[in-house]
């Protein structure tokens, strides 16, 4: 296992890059206890990051202080990372059990709708409303269960793959599958008006 | 599913979402393009899937306008913040004049002495993680430290009596021996993707649940990892499948348990894999959870979770049988990822059915307490269960013909001090000329212990 001791120390002409460093260098660098690399890991990630925090948090402030915090545990663990996942993945499952704690110091709910709940829909091949514009669409997703919501997110847009979504969920990849499944079925029905109240 | 496309179809359908967010791999994309060429439901799925996860995009784009500033005290983090944050765990969990704690006096010395020599080791250790600024390195260690655990040999049916004691050394040098406590003092989970954690203390779950052939001798190790914590349970005699091999390793990862985060409360859950050093690849975490927090609030809530692909029933794709009769329990789920004692709640087996004859099984479950009483027991009896053609001969590929998802409503005792394991059980009877007989492809029934935890 790498241990602090076989990494260099940085320089001071370290930190001038003449190349964007990768995620994996910038990670290293912070193990070794170089603060400019985390400006860095935190100038390519934070916005990622913030916005997964907000849809877990749903409130802004929150999120940024639990940001900070997941900034800080790369801080101290990066020395531990071992590169068996990317980068991206790896902050997204410091996030997402930073984001959990502060949901139960904050005793938010953490999750609205359980998965099974929706249950199988017969109509399963019957498309989206074709009229159905984005706003509607990011409308619907409200009704979407928490983990269903976090799951669409992981794969459109911080775009993991199934088993990197699943690595963060700690789930198994066919949970992934069923969620994202049962999200259509969702989305479906609320955009055809349905009352999910009544399922 | 839809008929016209069979498994073939679900296939497919199952790789759309991917297709579209651009995350297959180029073999994988030309095949979907191909099948999307000849399929006109799969067209219009995909359709479906591109405008959300537009829309998907676009809510988490509305969300972040700006980013705030990175904090600079991060980077001056010093080692009195991790001792205000681990001060403020030992508080909250072994503050005496806690209302309705029950906390036995021999217990809470022990727990204390416990603390502080986890303390001690803990500051030992922290030097492994980057040193901030300004801060002078104590140690540099380069050996991760190495864990043993004593356990005791006898059975106990209350979680009180102290039988085990975890050992830490760093190369060959011993540097912490717990105390032996008699409660969890409770931790918060560490990421998942396995950072090598710092035991600092253990505590002891056995158990002869009725269902199961041997004891059940869990360790409960509360790991800590910069200032965060991260408790497992260890099982000395797991229970496995007939004709699975033992584990490598002696401790066998067996629960994940984590309990009242230092900083707040409340239920988190991990099921991941081992960040154990040594144990980490001998089995992975199959089950579950047990939260029982550390305040007395919240010492009556607890969660689980399920994961599948790591069941010990599960068999691998080249050892299922040709045909014959084969059911393997998929997923669990609850309708509550919060529960609290008293609740009663629904749980969910799913399981795959694959027979080529017909068959009955009795799908059971049980809640048993810490003494091996049966407290509640269920049973779901499918008869008649028949499926053609489950498995294609030759080709040695798991084709379950059957889903079938049972539901149990169980009530959590609100009782202080006992422990708990729900277990849910399938015998695979068939009837065959009037004698119930089990079958030996089967091979006759599997339990599986979906959770565990305890109440304060």
């Amino acid at each position: 296992m790498r241990t602090i001791l076989d990494l260099e120390r940085p320089t001071n002409a370290d930190r001038v890059w003449l190349d964007p460093p990768s995620p994996h260098t910038l990670i290293q660098r912070i193990a070794v206890g170089d603060s400019a690399a985390l400006d860095a890991l935190y100038a390519l990630y934070s916005r990622q990051l913030l916005s997964y925090l907000i849809g877990q948090l749903t409130d802004r402030q929150l999120a940024e202080e639990v940001l900070q915090d997941v900034m800080l545990a790369v801080w101290k663990s990066a020395a531990r990372f071992q590169g068996n996942s990317s980068v991206l993945t790896w902050l997204l499952a410091i996030a997402r059990h930073h984001a959990i704690n502060a949901r139960g110091r904050r005793k938010l709910p953490l999750s609205t709708l359980y998965d099974s709940a929706v249950g199988h829909d017969p109509e399963l091949s019957r498309s989206l409303e074709q009229d159905a514009d984005r706003a509607q669409i990011q409308t619907a997703l409200s009704h979407l269960s928490a983990e269903q919501r976090e799951t669409l997110e992981l794969i459109f847009y911080h775009e993991l793959s199934g088993a990197e979504a699943a690595n963060v969920l700690g789930v198994a990849p066919g949970t992934i599958k069923s969620r994202l499944s049962r999200a259509l079925i969702t989305l479906r029905r609320v955009l055809r008006k349905e009352d999910l109240s009544h399922e | 599913m839809n008929e016209q496309h069979g498994h073939d179809g679900q296939h497919w359908q199952d790789q759309l979402p991917f297709y579209v967010a651009g995350t297959l791999s180029e073999a994988e994309r030309a095949a979907v393009d191909q099948h999307l060429a000849g399929c006109a439901m799969c067209r219009a799925r995909a359709a479906d899937w591109q405008r959300i996860a537009d829309a998907v995009r676009a809510d988490a784009l509305d969300r972040v306008q700006h980013t705030p500033p990175l904090n600079r005290s991060l980077t001056t983090f010093s080692n009195d913040s991790f001792i205000e944050r681990t001060s403020e765990m030992s508080t909250r969990i072994f503050n005496p004049t806690a209302p309705q704690r029950r906390v036995r006096l021999s217990g809470l010395i022990g727990a204390a002495a416990m603390f502080t020599l986890a303390f001690a080791v803990l500051m030992l250790l922290q030097s492994q993680a980057p040193k901030p600024i300004g801060v002078a390195v104590l140690a540099q260690l380069t050996t991760q430290p190495t864990l043993s655990m004593t356990a005791a040999n006898t059975l106990t049916p209350t979680p009180t009596m102290p039988i085990i004691s975890v050992h830490v050394s760093i190369g060959q040098t011993p540097c912490f021996s717990s105390e032996p406590i008699d409660r969890m003092p409770g931790a918060i989970p560490i990421p998942l993707g396995g950072n090598p954690p710092i035991a600092t203390a253990c505590s002891m779950l056995t158990m002869q649940p009725p269902a199961l052939q041997t004891p059940i001798n869990c360790g409960i190790i509360t790991f800590n990892n910069d200032g965060n914590g991260h408790v497992e349970i260890h099982c000395s005699t797991p229970v496995l499948p007939p004709n699975t091999p033992p584990p490598a390793a002696t401790l066998t990862p067996f629960f994940v348990i984590t309990a009242a985060p230092p900083s707040g409360l409340g239920s988190t859950i991990i099921c991941g894999p081992s960040s154990v050093a040594g144990a980490a690849t001998a089995m992975p975490y199959p089950y579950i959870v047990v939260d029982a927090g550390a305040n007395p609030d919240e010492c009556h809530t607890f969660s689980l979770a399920f994961t599948r692909e790591q069941l010990p029933g599960d068999i691998p794709a080249n050892q299922r049988p040709l045909f014959g009769g084969i059911m393997m329990l998929r997923e669990v789920a609850f309708d509550k990822g919060i529960i609290h004692t008293g609740d009663t709640i629904s749980v969910s087996t799913l399981w795959e059915i694959g027979t080529q004859i017909q068959h009955d099984y009795d799908i059971t479950l049980q809640l048993i307490n810490g003494g091996g009483q049966i407290l509640t027991e269920q049973h779901h009896l499918l008869t008649h269960i028949a499926f053609a053609s489950p498995f294609e001969r030759g080709i040695q590929q798991w084709k379950p013909d059957g889903i079938n998802l049972n539901s149990f409503s169980i009530t959590i005792p609100k009782e202080p001090q006992n422990q708990y394991i729900l277990i849910v059980s399938v015998s695979d009877i068939n009837q065959e000329n009037g004698v119930r007989r089990r079958l030996k492809v089967s091979d006759g029934s599997h339990s599986f212990v979906i959770g565990a935890f305890y109440t304060q």
